[in-house]
């Protein structure tokens, strides 16, 4: 939807039922959506923003709907660009062959913080990385989609998608039948037919997989109790793993159990103390020894971020076009490599039209958005940048698509992004219909980052009849 | 030069505890110059040591112990075969990039005074640059071994003018990677100059090696102000200290480790 005038055909039915429905209603319905998220108990973060563990994040009770035509024309995208990705990893850690065909410069792989020389040689089981991708879309036009950024390590959200759904469910059951929506609640079971696919062991026919956490601080701790007990898979801290003969054992009630599948939601610097951080007490020592013998799977893949950093992202186009002779389908924002001298020059001239990044942050912060900058932070960040160049990128705002959204004044227009999330497993690959949409509720901001007053919506993809 | 190695490593804990981890690199590779006639990794009641290659495809031997103890006894031993090949390295499992290696790491971080001795470095021959850079560092970072301690960095352990082998290969590493050269670190055995002499350190040993073009990886021992000779027996690298360290352990429980270190590099057998 464009302003409040134009109306795309697939929100027909959901404009119709807000003229209907009076604002005092939207802002009861608004009150029980809360008390429903209090009570269910999600508190969330989404990955890297850290904060108030307790905090709720804002829920829009007006769906973001798809229409079947572009989700389709999505989902073909999403599903290339993660062949891509995985593809770059496999051969950033074998052959090397696109930096030695001189499409990516040698350095920006080779001494980048993402890149782990401990998966240097080794065979992932599947050949699989990034078995959990979140890529964050935004939607400029009709099949005008471009990707913000690539989440390939431990991507999160998928807890407050899922939960939204069923918020919305309960508060609008009308609203459900009267449209047709593509069901979102076997993303569980399908993670776990993905963790299942990668076992290292094929003889055995019932896998153990375990979901990894680093505990009870950490943001998204909800998110993995959520996914362990939806799964019917055990949730399990470093200490209740042991590696022993290069074999991952796990601590119960009944002896020490063999794992085959790890789903780590830590982060790779504490995932192994003989390996990486040696002060790490979240993770399992010997664990890279199991995983470079091939007894274990871990999902995502140890150094599967080399794939989704920043200063890397600029070159997923040339990935598609490289590994699986085709032409991208979903677009990169233009983006402007502050180490670069020429690219630097430009941006330091016009950094009140661009957005500044930093080049491993996540969570928008570090951000400047030029346009609604003061002449002050542009300073600021001008001086940021030529100290140290390589930490920032630089993009021009995109004129994003708005969709309506309940705000304190009513109905009004609000700048959305869109993370759908895409199971890659050696069955292939699967795409949950729609995603976790976020909202800048903020009128006129583009940063739907929930520490940036940022909310959700539930995520509707049409189905066609 | 046929060189056998007896390194004993016991480790112990003031009190018990429940389980403790080591991932320990102490196994030369073959390589052209470097024959391993026989070589293990034991734990005294363990028996020998499962391993796995690392990404570096260097040996690590896992030590888990989940039972309760106060002391662990770490034997690795064996007998190589060592020529003299003027310490260039030929027929070395190479998994990573060359390119990888003038990446900069913790140990080996850059700053001004670790610049300004590499650009006093003499000569435009990259081998006489890295041989004045090697002799510099021997002249300007004496041999103490109480000047610095396991976690020094290249650039505290310059500063501080004074070191042991450790240090000298991470000042070389971070200069020689100033000047261009892929560097990376090495630890293995020296041969005691002296016969018969059980040493404690310097026998367990470490250098770097850089890459020169259309020679190589060169080895570099500016402790010793030498190219590794028949006398070397080479058995980790990687980009510092940290990822080619002999021994790396975790425990869990408030005891304090201690470690007793015997090790004996001897010449031995046919070629003596």
């Amino acid at each position: 939807m464009g302003g409040e005038v134009a109306c795309r055909p697939h929100y027909r039915q959901i404009l119709e039922w807000l003229n209907e429905t009076p604002t005092d209603l939207l802002e009861a319905k608004r009150r029980e959506a809360e008390i429903l998220f209090r009570r269910i108990g999600i508190t969330f973060a989404v990955y890297g923003e850290g904060g108030d563990p307790e905090r709720l994040i804002p829920f829009d009770i007006i769906p973001r709907v798809i229409s079947a035509a572009e989700w389709a024309f999505l989902s073909k995208g999403l599903e290339q660009r993660v062949r891509a990705l995985n593809a770059f990893t496999w051969d950033v850690y074998h052959e090397q062959e696109i930096i030695k065909a001189g499409h990516i410069p040698p350095e920006l792989v080779l001494h980048n913080e993402s890149f782990c020389a401990e998966m240097q040689n080794l065979n992932v089981p599947g050949r699989i990385y990034n078995h959990i991708s979140g890529i964050d879309l935004v939607r400029v036009g009709e099949n005008d989609f471009y990707v913000l950024e690539d989440n390939c390590r431990v991507p999160s959200g998928v807890s407050y998608m899922l939960e939204d759904r069923e918020v919305m469910m309960r508060l609008f059951p009308d609203l459900f039948s009267m449209h047709d929506i593509a069901p979102i609640a076997q993303y569980p079971e399908i993670l776990l037919e993905t963790l299942h696919s990668i076992a290292p062991r094929p003889s055995v026919a019932d896998p153990t997989v375990v979901l990894l956490t680093p505990g009870a601080f950490n943001s998204a701790y909800y998110e993995h109790c959520f996914l362990a007990d939806e799964m019917g898979i055990e949730l399990v801290e470093g200490p209740d793993l042991f590696v022993d003969h290069n074999v991952v054992y796990m601590r119960t009630t009944r002896g020490a159990k063999r794992v085959d599948v790890i789903y780590r939601r830590i982060d790779d610097a504490f995932i192994d103390p003989l390996t990486f951080r040696a002060d790490s007490v979240l993770g399992v020592p010997g664990l890279m020894g199991a995983y470079r013998s091939g007894n274990v799977a871990i999902a995502n893949a140890v150094g599967a971020g080399i794939a989704d950093d920043k200063s890397i992202y600029i070159y997923v186009p040339e990935m598609v076009r490289f590994y699986l002779g085709e032409e991208p389908i979903l677009k990169n924002v233009p983006t402007f490599n502050c180490d670069d001298a020429d690219d630097r020059a430009y941006v330091l001239e016009h950094v009140d039209e661009l957005v500044v990044k930093e080049a491993r942050g996540s969570g928008g912060y570090g951000m400047l958005v030029g346009p609604k900058a003061t002449k002050d932070q542009c300073e600021e960040f001008k001086k940021r940048i030529v100290k140290t160049p390589g930490e920032y990128i630089a993009q021009p705002t995109l004129a994003l698509s708005t969709v309506p959204t309940f705000v304190d004044s009513g109905v009004a227009p609000r700048h959305v992004d869109l993370r759908p999330f895409i199971l890659q497993g050696a069955d292939g690959i699967k795409i949950a219909p729609g995603g976790l949409t976020r909202v800048a509720l903020r009128e006129g901001s583009l940063v739907v980052n929930s520490s940036q007053g940022g909310g959700t919506k539930d995520t509707w993809v049409l189905v066609s009849r | 030069m046929r060189i056998r190695v007896t390194h004993k490593t016991i480790y112990r804990y003031d009190t018990p505890i429940d389980f403790s981890f080591q991932a320990i690199r102490l196994t030369p590779q073959p390589f052209i110059g470097q024959r391993v006639l026989s070589w293990r990794v034991r734990e005294e009641d363990e028996g020998v040591l499962p391993n796995y290659m690392d990404g570096f495809q260097n040996v690590v031997s896992l030590l888990t112990l989940l039972r309760e103890h106060e002391e662990a006894q770490v034997t690795a031993e064996g007998v190589v075969d060592v020529s003299d090949q003027k310490g260039i390295i030929n027929g070395a499992p190479e998994p990573l990039p060359i390119l990888y290696f003038l990446r900069q790491s913790p140990r080996t971080a850059i700053s001004d005074a670790l610049k300004s001795l590499a650009s006093a470095v003499d000569g435009t021959d990259p081998v006489l640059q890295l041989h004045d850079l090697m002799n510099c560092i021997h002249k300007q970072v004496r041999y103490d071994t109480q000047a610095t301690h396991v976690q020094t960095t290249a650039t505290q352990a310059l500063e501080a003018g004074a070191g042991v082998c450790q240090d000298h290969a991470h000042i070389f590493i971070a200069c020689a990677r100033a000047l261009g050269f892929p560097s990376r670190y090495v630890s293995g055995y020296l041969l005691s100059s002296e016969p018969g002499r059980e040493e404690t350190f310097e026998a367990s040993h470490a250098w770097a090696e850089s890459y020169i073009e259309r020679v190589g990886w060169v080895g570099f021992d500016p402790a010793n102000q030498v190219c590794p000779t028949d006398q070397y027996i080479r058995t980790a690298v990687a980009l510092d200290y940290d990822g080619a360290a002999p021994v790396r352990g975790v425990w869990r429980g408030k005891a304090e480790e201690s470690l007793a270190v015997t090790v004996s590099v001897q010449q031995t057998g046919a070629d003596q």
